[in-house]
Parts: structure tokens; sequence; C-alpha cells
């Protein structure tokens, strides 16, 4: 087996990723104009005028507000990816483990989860607490780690059975150790490929969260620009395609740098390609 | 004579990077009408490869040369229909793991009739055929009905011998078929797949690695080493006077039984007693087991799959909880575990460095102490040092095998459970890993519950055997008396179909004794 090599797709896919992260931190800084501010005339049309991108239904600067809509776009596939990863993971593998009644009592909780139907389940808790960018990853994350838990749980339960794993158990070392230095590290893979696809459902949901207007309304991000412009998608297009295309460009990114990075860390495809 | 099978310099490439250029290389042999041809070789000769070509199964992007010419046509070119109808009708092919070669979601019965179907029989031709091929290969008529995951693996392969010569072929390419099976049951599918060759004076093409098997079947043999033939010719020749070293070499390593007990063992390392271990489904456990292994003594465990070995060496080792009894052990140290299969017993994931260090710690030893030992026992086992920073995939099996005895050997045990520890391995290498163990008892004092279903290396390594029986011991005592002299009926089958004993006795210059 020949291990796939670091290519001009996973180093533009990496770079692509470093530009967003400058742009999140240093964004507003950068921005041609205030993203909230009506420089022009509404509708402008993209890559003609003075606005590069076009403007919106107020005249608001599209290049600027995309600028700044990294920020909480990123924030949120971030955060609302690593809290639920981490979230599943645990109750997964301790599930997966352990097994006998913790097990059971485990996965009938995912089960409840799993059953309300999730977007619902979200916009009650946003709506409970009050609307602001922590809110809203609260209940992203609150809803998107069962299925990260049936996962790791079915990994956990198949290597549990592995003659390495039962060797650790005779040579006498922890549960701790055994989950955490044998048995984690082989059950990675599936979930950083879980992980890369939760990225893009963070994101959609918080833009699905701010449409219904349950999100922070004084926060920029791209979810809330493509629900802006869903509206009008026949007479500006632009509106909602430059959001869309950048979380797909986004997701597409992470996408790709998650595999490499998957590959990076399985020692039996480094020494292959050495 | 022209040969049913002319196989003329064929020449398989692997891709850039393989270990060698090619799999097998100017490759020629005939099977010829009526004959059986054994292909043996150690792992990575390239025998499965070459079973493979000729039916075109080759994966695509191993490029082949040559010529494998079959009734006048050349099977390297054959392409689309042309290669389906020499596929089952022409040539059956039977596999080593009769499980995944059936489907699992389709009854027996209608999986044979299947293939006659789709060769031309109707409906009722097929049903009546298929019946008289369950019939042919010793299955009730009722095993029809069944699916593939209510038999047992003789049963299985009945099966697929039944599918492989529906179509009455003119030659059988056999991989490895009996090399999942218990010896018992290896015995019984090679006399039926003898009688059935003969019956329809079949040519068969029996892929091996495995001497005794030969010895059993073969008419003539081909030898294969890093993909070339080093020797070919009628088995008897070649069994008693091999020509060429690789040969002579592959024949010295089969193990040979050792008479006469070495230095009494001293106070028992493990007492088990009245060990019993029930399980809810099925009938495979273990009822009132009682036996001790003294310090420095190698004790053998042997049976059938399902007599309940396995599970005792899991209790003694903690890895399974008695139902009822008391396993006591007085040496220092928990006992270790040495596993069968040398690819999933080490993480892939982490170094060896890091596994042996981290066992070592996990006995009480501090870093230092543990990555000081970790070199000793690494050097024991015959492994160099650099193997420390590397990755399990890096190693050989037999490599493989030797570090996990030095994992097992970190904290430093009076005693190894070794739960088939050879049998994945090839006879040359299966060799280097039985003087291990050797060397480690008779160094080191360590005393080795060794299980296996193997009575030629039982034969040669253990001091005494348990012969167990549906969970029971049926007899036990040193290895020499019980093997020469069975008294119980389980210990006298396993004998007895042990494969090749007429050509090479379990102890060499067996004469009849009193």
């Amino acid at each position: 087996m020949t291990g796939r090599r670091i290519g001009a797709v996973e180093i533009a896919a990496g770079l692509f990723l470093a530009l967003l992260l400058v742009l999140a931190i240093a964004g507003p800084v950068l921005t041609p104009h205030d993203p909230w501010d009506s420089v022009g005339a509404p509708f402008e049309k993209p890559f003609q005028g003075e606005h590069l991108l076009g403007t919106d239904v107020l005249g608001r600067d599209m290049l600027s507000e995309m600028i700044v809509g990294v920020r909480a776009s990123l924030l949120v596939g971030a955060l609302a990816t690593a809290v639920p990863i981490c979230l599943g993971v645990l109750i997964g593998a301790l599930a997966g483990y352990l097994g006998g009644w913790i097990d059971m009592l485990l996965m009938r909780l995912t089960e409840f989860f799993q059953t309300i139907p999730s977007f619902l389940f979200a916009l009650i808790l946003v709506a409970v607490f009050e609307p602001s960018l922590w809110s809203t990853i609260a209940a992203i994350s609150a809803v998107s780690w069962p299925p990260v838990a049936r996962l790791a749980r079915s990994e956990f339960m198949a290597l549990r059975g592995r003659e390495f794993v039962e060797a650790a158990r005779i040579a006498g070392h922890s549960g701790v150790h055994i989950v955490w230095r044998e048995i984690l590290p082989n059950a990675l893979p599936p979930i950083v490929v879980i992980g890369s696809l939760m990225v893009a459902n963070a994101i959609l949901l918080e833009s699905a969260i701010g449409f219904l207007g349950l999100g922070d309304p004084n926060l920029m991000s791209w979810g809330y620009l493509l629900s802006g412009g869903r509206t009008s998608l026949r007479s500006a297009w632009w509106l909602a395609v430059f959001p869309g295309v950048a979380i797909t460009l986004t997701v597409l990114a992470i996408n790709i740098v998650g595999d490499a990075l998957n590959d990076a860390l399985d020692p039996r495809l480094r020494r292959a390609r050495a | 004579m022209t040969g049913l099978l002319e196989i003329r310099d064929l020449t398989i490439a692997l891709p850039a990077g393989a270990d060698r250029a090619a799999a097998v290389e100017h490759l020629s042999f005939d099977v010829d009408a009526g004959e059986i041809v054994c292909l043996v070789g150690a792992s990575g000769s390239g025998k499965s490869l070459t079973a493979q070509a000729i039916l075109g199964l080759l994966p695509p992007a191993l490029a082949s040369e040559g010529r494998i010419g079959f009734k006048g046509r050349d099977m390297l070119r054959l392409k689309g229909a042309e290669l389906r109808q020499v596929r089952g009708a022409e040539i059956g092919m039977i596999f080593q793991e009769p499980m995944t070669a059936l489907n699992p979601l389709m009854r027996v019965g209608d999986q044979i009739a299947e293939t006659l179907r789709y060769h031309g029989h109707d409906r009722h031709s097929a049903q009546a055929e298929m019946v008289r091929l369950l019939a042919a290969t010793g299955l009730p008529e009722a095993v029809a009905r069944e699916w593939p995951f209510r038999l047992s693996g003789g049963q299985r392969q009945r099966v697929m011998i039944a599918m492989a010569i529906a179509l009455r072929p003119s030659l059988l390419i056999a991989d490895e078929p009996t090399t999942a099976l218990d010896v018992t049951t290896q015995a019984q599918i090679l006399r039926l797949l003898r009688d059935i060759q003969r019956e329809r004076g079949m040519g068969v093409l029996f892929v091996t690695h495995d001497f005794g098997v030969v010895a059993e079947i073969a008419d003539r043999v081909v030898v294969l080493e890093a993909g070339k033939v080093v020797e070919t010719g009628p088995a008897q020749e070649v069994l008693r006077a091999p020509a060429h070293s690789y040969t002579v070499k592959l024949i010295a390593a089969i193990p040979v039984g050792r008479r006469g007990a070495s230095a009494a063992a001293s106070g028992p390392v493990a007492e088990v007693s009245h060990l019993s271990r029930l399980f809810r489904r099925g009938t495979a456990g273990v009822h009132d087991v009682s036996f001790s292994v003294g310090r420095g003594e190698i004790l053998g465990l042997v049976g059938e799959s399902g007599s309940g070995k396995t599970t005792i060496g899991r209790c003694v080792v903690g890895l399974e909880r008695p139902t009822s009894g008391t396993i006591t052990i007085r040496g220092t140290g928990r006992p270790q575990m040495v596993f069968q299969d040398p690819y999933g017993s080490l993480n892939p994931r982490r170094t060896i460095g890091a596994t042996l260090i981290d066992t070592g710690k996990a006995a009480g030893l501090s870093a230092p102490d543990a990555a000081a030992l970790a070199r000793v026992q690494l050097a024991l086992v015959g492994v160099p040092d650099v193997a420390l920073d590397r990755y399990a995939h890096e190693f050989s099996g037999g490599q493989r095998q030797r570090l996990a005895i030095a994992r097992a050997l970190m904290s430093g045990p009076d005693l190894l459970v070794a739960d088939e520890p050879v049998s994945a391995l090839d006879v040359l290498v299966q060799d280097q890993v039985l003087q291990l163990f050797e060397r480690l008892r008779a160094e080191r004092g360590l005393s080795i519950l060794f299980v296996t279903h193997d009575l030629r290396v039982a034969a040669r390594l253990c001091d005494r055997i348990a012969v167990l029986d549906r969970g029971r011991i049926a007899e036990i005592g040193p290895t020499a008396d019980i093997l020469r002299h069975p008294t119980h009926a389980a210990t006298a089958a396993l004998l007895d179909a042990l494969p090749g004993t007429a050509w090479r006795p379990l102890y060499s210059e067996e004469r009849p004794s009193a």
C-alpha cells in the first residue's frame, strides 16, 4: 500500500484555512467598510462597481460583510464541533469499554436525545437562553453529540476485544491507560471523518437559527448572510451564492486537511510514504 | 504428453515499492488430468496469486506475462463471456475460508443450484443435481435448507466443494482449503477431495504450506521459493529425497517429537483446581479441570477447536472469570499471554518502545528501569534495538511474535500462557519461535502453558500434555507417553487425523514397543 502524498490540493486547502484564520482574527480591521453601514445603492451587482462583491438589500458592502462573518462562522464551526466530539467520545468510550448496565444507561440517554428532532430542540434551547453566539454554540453542541457517541461506542466495543487491548489488560494497565493510550488512537480515524462533516452542519445550523431571528442579531455570520440573501435569490443571486460558496469551500478544505491529518497520524501510511 | 493445464513462463509483476519486483517469475509447470499437484511454499511465495491468475482473478493492478494454457486457450488473455464460461464450468475453485466464500443470506441448496442454473440447467434438473452433489460430498439432504452460518466449518467446505464440482470441471483449484479447519475435519476433507478426484478423473491444483498435507494428497509437488520454482517432481521422490536445499530446509523444520522429559519440574507455579467455565449459549466451555504447571515446565493443552483449551488459558491470565474452581498462582508476577495472531496483538498506533516501556511501568518499574529492561528483553528475543522507535507493521510475522513475547516478559512473570503462538507462522519461522520458547525455558526457568491444536508442535515442545475433549481433560501426562500410547479415544482421533504420519511419524524411528 502506498500512502497518499501531500499534493497541491492539500496545500491549497491548508492555505485557504490559514487565510480564514487570519481573517477571523484581523477581519474587522481589514474590511474596506463597516459591514453595518450603507455605503452604496441596494443590490449593486458584483464585479462591476467599486464594491467587489456588490451590495445587499440595505446597500451594505458584501465583501466587508463576508470578511467580518468569518469569525462567527469559524468559531461556531470549530467549537460546536469540538464540544460534541469530546462529549460524544467520552460517553461512547465509557459505554463501549465498560459495557453492561453503564452501556445500557448511556445508550438509552443517547437515544432519548436522538428521538427529539434536533433542530427543534436546538431552537428551544436557544430560546430559553439569552440569544448570543455562546448559547447558539451550546445549543448546537447539545444536539450533535449523539451520533458521535454511537460511533465511538461501536469502535470501542470492537477494539475492546482486540488482542493488543487484552494484552494491556493482562499487563495490569489501568482502565484510563487502556482507553486513552491503547484504544483511542485506533478509534480516531472515523471520528475525524464525522468531525469534519459536523463543521458544515454546525455552520448551517447557526445560519438557520440566525434566519429565524433566534441568534444574536448583532452578529454578522455567513449563515446570517445566507439566510438574508435567500429571500432575494432570484433578483440578487450573489447575496446567497457568496456565503454559500464560502461555506462549501471551508467545509471542503476542512475535509481535505482532516483526511491528510488522519493519514499523517497513521504510522502505517507515514512509513509507507517515507 | 500435453498437460491439462500448462503454465509457461508466468511472471506476475508487483507494484513498485513491494519487497520484490515480481510475485512469481518465469513460473512453469503442468497439471495433468487425473493428478493432484501440490503447489507448496511459505506465505508470500506467490502460490495463491498463481492460483488466482489461472482463473483471471488477479487484481487489475498486477501485470502478468507468459502463458497459462488450458485446453488450447490462454487463460491470461480470455475476457468477459469466454472467461465466465471457463470459470465454474471447466475450472472449479475452493477457497481457504468457506464462511466468507458463501453468501450468508442465501440457503445452501439455492447457492449450489444457482451455479447449475447459470450454466444451463432448468429448475428441476438443477434441484435434482444439487441433491446428488450433497450426497457426493457426504452431506445430508436437509443441509440444502440451511443457512451457511448454521453449518460447521467442515460442512461449509463440503458445500464449497459441491459448488466447485457441480459442473463437472476437468480442473479443480484448491487454495489452502483445509488450513482453517480442525485436524480431524481436515483429514475428512482431504479424503473427500481425493475420492472425488479419483472418481471423476479431475486434475487438481492444491495450494498449501503444509508438507503433512502434501504427503497425504499429492501426486506431484511444485515447491516455490520467493516466486520461483526451486523443485518439482513426483511427491514420493520430493518427500523422501528432496534435491533442493530450500525443500530440505522446509522439511527439516517440521517439528519432531522429543522423547524423555527434561529436568523434573520443581514446585508448581500455577495450580488449577476444579476449574469450570460455562457459557450461556452453545456447548463450548470447561468442566471441572484440574492440573498444575511446574517451575520450568512446558505443559501443552491440545484438542479440537471448541474443546476448551483457549478458555482455560484465558482463565489462567484472568481474561475470563471461572464459573467455579480456583486458580492459584505461586510465582512472581501475573501470568502473561502470547496470542495467536502476531498482527493483532501489538497496538498499530504505538511504537514498540512505548508498548514495552509502559508494560514495565505498569508492573511497577521506573521509566529508566523499564527502558533498560526493554533493551534486555529485545536482545533476549533476538530483535535489534532499533525496534523501539518502530511500529508493529514494520516487522514480519515472526518478528512480531518475538516482540509480543518480549512484551509478555516485561513484567517478569514466572508463567507464560501461549495461545497457538506459532499457528499463524510459516514452518521455518515457527521453528525459530519454538527454539526461542525452548531457550527461555532453559535459560530463565520460565514455565509455559502452551495451547495448540498441532500435535507435532506439542510433541516437540511440551514436557507434559493434557488432551481436552469437550471441555474435560481426557488424559494428562508426559507428552511422549500420551502420544505414543494413547488411552483415550479423543487422543487416538487426533493422532489418526494428523496429516503425513505415514511419511513422517510424530516421533522419529517409531517402533512398536511393548
